[in-house]
């Protein structure tokens, strides 16, 4: 028996806040796991919660015709309820439909398609480029001018297919100067590459250009420069060029609490890379330049609070708790020492956000909570070692401080 | 840091490096600091210790620092201090006797726990191996002395106790006056077996790690090789530059390990001329050392990469690639040192066309070599 509506949906909003506060490596699970589904179903609520994360997360997901088929509209692509008329963005109730049409119009085409995707996922950039050659410039031809049969299912007026159709025609049509733009996001992308798809797009309207850049700025390194090279196309790109870059201040900083020690350095690495290019964009003044600030900010105070619970879990909890065990496994002060190199990764990307005074007090607390704890430790086979907590102040701190500290203990 | 590094190094830079001995080339230090990898040390006027640094750029020429200046120009790591020390403390600079305290230092745990471990199970094959060289030296004696007409079993088929008993007769046999009791001429083995603990014996019947790592060597190129093949011309080149200079170190050693193992065809003029002239024999035995000096930190970068960073790791080897000094060309028969000398000519050029690695966070190459004296304790 199936159950009710109402409790499906309770049931998929409790899954989706669970996975929302799954670890990395759970919520790569989930998404592997829902991904491998034929029918997706309520897949995509599941995982609505858990978006962002995933933004900063990007995990490699499973080449389908779907997916491949919209790649070059992934910065326009919203969830239902956010989406509004007149706004040059796709729904996301509206992409299973249209995919559906595409592939039944594609015949043999999109057959092909769907066995060269099986086995691929997102990171083989160079298969979704020949993939999306042979299967982006068919799709804009062949989407018909009225709504097809059932599009009401989506919830959505047949005047809206038109506007979303009308806006990935010429996504699609651009669709390979365009993935070659996105697929060259964390060099830049290119200025050469950025011009040639924004171009190649320019006159298919204001909405078009808009979807392209929103596509391009999420997952540009450098989106400040994108947005400069946008704006210098024509006049009118201007505003389009800013509006994109609104998006990017508008978007919340990622959630590096909930992301391991790896996922949130790269996240915090990636987002100072895209706050120093934005604070060299001419395009940005007065409150956006304040809002870039306080972007900034949040990214600082979101670092420096992942440092210290990961100070506290992965060093000074692990270390306290292996001088009161009799037997310290070799594998625990491996495991102290990866959390600690971690760390030290994060807080060399954290130093760069701001904030170096704190990180600075936090190591040298942390440097005398572990002196503290020099004299009870021993040499012994079985123990915790001097050595030990010496390694752990020399990896955070520097050999120098690791050897006063060896030193101030005799 | 990199270019403050390169501006303190600049002071230090010497234009020609050809060393003509191995002393002047100096002895591998297994630092883990990543500016201080592939690092020597070797005795410099009044044999004050120098730090012999390779030009990180590719360039011709070599740092030739104060030993005692290291701390100044570069931070070392707990375990490089700690190593710094203790060699500066040293009588006579050697491969193995760098060797012995890189290897209590890494018991100590500077370097973390699994180099600790591997140093300590590296330090107890050491002493295995002097054991079993010393008993296959009684049994080569008893082979080489014992006459047939006494009918007794091959002495490999018999206990060790046996053994012992038959060499010392043996001894007292081929003693011709007073001049070396048997049991001096036992003890006089003891010291050979822990001479010859690097080169072993000929066809190595107790796995004497000299011989160990020339197959190491060649399994590893050859690695090198097919990696090289399947990659761009650039990884081609490198992976055959690299193929030469370990052809031509090997072709050497095989030279010196073959010198060395010669001695032992006759055990009784070994002991002999151990007891006279004891520094011709290590002269001779050391060759093997001091010629593969480095190439096991180099097979062990060549371990330690990931399949994705074979690249990367035949930069570092090509770099730390050991000059074959002149004195070398004396005794293996042809121009080692000339042929290396354009090998690494070849391996300086390639490194100038290929973009530097700089990715790496300096932890995670401080992790890396460590993981590199675990692999190579």
């Amino acid at each position: 028996m199936k159950p009710a509506p109402t409790t499906l949906a309770r049931e998929v909003n409790w899954l989706g806040k669970a996975t929302a506060q799954a670890d990395d490596q759970a919520l790569t699970r989930v998404v592997r796991m829902l991904d491998g589904l034929k029918d997706r179903g309520a897949a995509d609520q599941v995982l609505a919660l858990a978006r962002q994360r995933l933004r900063a997360l990007r995990p490699a997901r499973p080449l389908g015709f779907m997916r491949v088929l919209f790649l070059p509209l992934d910065g326009a692509i919203v969830a239902s309820t956010r989406w509004r008329r007149g706004e040059p963005l796709v729904p996301r109730s509206a992409l299973a439909p249209l995919a559906q049409l595409v592939e039944h119009r594609l015949g043999a085409q999109a057959t092909e398609v769907v066995t060269r995707c099986e086995g691929r996922t997102t990171a083989d950039l160079g298969e979704v480029a020949r993939l999306g050659a042979m299967l982006w410039p068919e799709a804009a031809l062949a989407l018909p001018a009225e709504a097809p049969a059932g599009w009401e299912e989506t919830g959505l007026a047949a005047s809206d297919y038109q506007a979303i159709a009308a806006l990935s025609r010429p996504l699609w049509q651009q669709g390979e100067l365009l993935w070659a733009a996105m697929a060259a996001g964390p060099e830049g992308p290119p200025d050469q590459l950025a011009r040639q798809a924004l171009l190649a797009i320019l006159p298919a309207g204001p909405h078009a250009l808009a979807a392209a850049l929103a596509a391009l700025v999420a997952r540009a390194a450098s989106p400040g420069q994108l947005a400069m090279v946008a704006a210098q196309l024509e006049p009118q790109c201007r505003a389009a060029a800013q509006a994109a870059l609104d998006r990017v201040l508008d978007e919340a900083p990622p959630q590096l609490d909930l992301l391991d020690l790896n996922g949130a350095t790269s996240a915090a690495a990636a987002l100072v890379t895209r706050l120093e290019d934005l604070e060299r964009c001419t395009l940005l003044h007065g409150d956006r330049q304040r809002r870039l600030a306080g972007l900034r900010r949040a990214a600082d105070e979101a670092c420096r609070d992942r440092f210290l619970v990961g100070l506290e879990a992965q060093v000074m909890q692990p270390a306290a708790q292996l001088m009161a065990t009799a037997s310290v496994p070799d594998a625990a002060v491996a495991a102290m020492e990866l959390g600690a190199r971690q760390l030290r990764g994060l807080e060399q990307v954290g130093r760069r956000l701001g904030g170096a005074p704190s990180y600075d007090k936090a190591l040298a607390t942390m440097s005398e909570a572990l002196a503290r704890l020099v004299p009870l430790a021993g040499d012994g086979e079985q123990e915790l070692r001097r050595m030990d907590l010496a390694r752990l102040v020399e990896i955070l701190c520097g050999p120098d401080a690791a050897m006063r500290m060896l030193a101030q203990a005799g | 840091m990199q270019s403050d590094l390169s501006a303190v190094l600049s002071r230090f830079a010497s234009g020609r490096y050809r060393p003509i001995t191995f002393l002047e080339r100096g002895v591998a230090v297994p630092f883990t600091t990543p500016h201080l990898l592939g690092g020597r040390i070797r005795p410099g006027e009044r044999r004050v210790p120098e730090l012999v640094l390779a030009n990180p750029a590719g360039a011709e020429g070599v740092y030739i620092l104060p030993w005692a200046a290291l701390p100044d120009f570069c931070p070392p790591s707990l375990h490089d201090r700690a190593i710094w020390s203790r060699i500066n403390q040293l009588q006579l600079l050697t491969p193995r006797a760098v060797q012995t305290v890189a290897r209590k230092v890494a018991a100590e745990g500077f370097a973390g726990r699994e180099a600790a471990a591997a140093a300590k199970v590296a330090g107890g094959a050491s002493e295995q191996q002097r054991v079993l060289l010393h008993y296959h030296l009684l049994l080569e004696l008893v082979r080489q002395g014992e006459s047939a007409a006494l009918g007794l079993p091959p002495p490999e088929r018999d206990t060790p106790t046996n053994v012992e008993l038959r060499a010392r007769r043996v001894l007292e046999g081929l003693r011709q006056d007073n001049s070396l009791p048997p049991s001096a001429a036992v003890d006089a083995l003891e010291e050979i077996a822990s001479a010859f603990e690097g080169t072993g014996l000929r066809g190595n019947p107790t796995g004497a790690p000299l011989p160990l790592l020339c197959l190491e060597i060649a399994t590893v190129v050859q690695q090198v090789m097919t990696w090289g093949d399947a990659g761009s011309g650039a990884e081609r080149q490198c992976a055959r530059l690299l193929g030469q200079a370990a052809e031509v170190t090997l072709r050497c050693a095989r030279v010196a390990l073959a010198n060395a193992q010669a001695q032992l065809e006759d055990i009784w003029a070994l002991v002999h001329r151990w007891r006279t002239e004891p520094d011709s024999v290590l002269a001779l035995v050391e060759r093997g050392e001091w010629l593969l000096d480095g190439w096991r930190q180099i097979c062990a970068l060549w371990r330690a990469s990931p399949p994705g960073g074979r690249a990367v790791a035949a930069q570092e080897m090509a770099a730390l690639v050991p000059v074959i000094p002149a004195e070398v060309g004396d005794w293996c028969g042809f121009d080692a040192g000339g042929e290396m000398d354009a090998t690494r000519g070849g391996l300086r050029s390639w490194r100038r066309t290929v973009q530097a690695h700089q990715d790496w966070g300096t932890g995670r190459i401080m992790e890396r070599n460590e993981q590199l004296r675990a692999m190579a304790a």
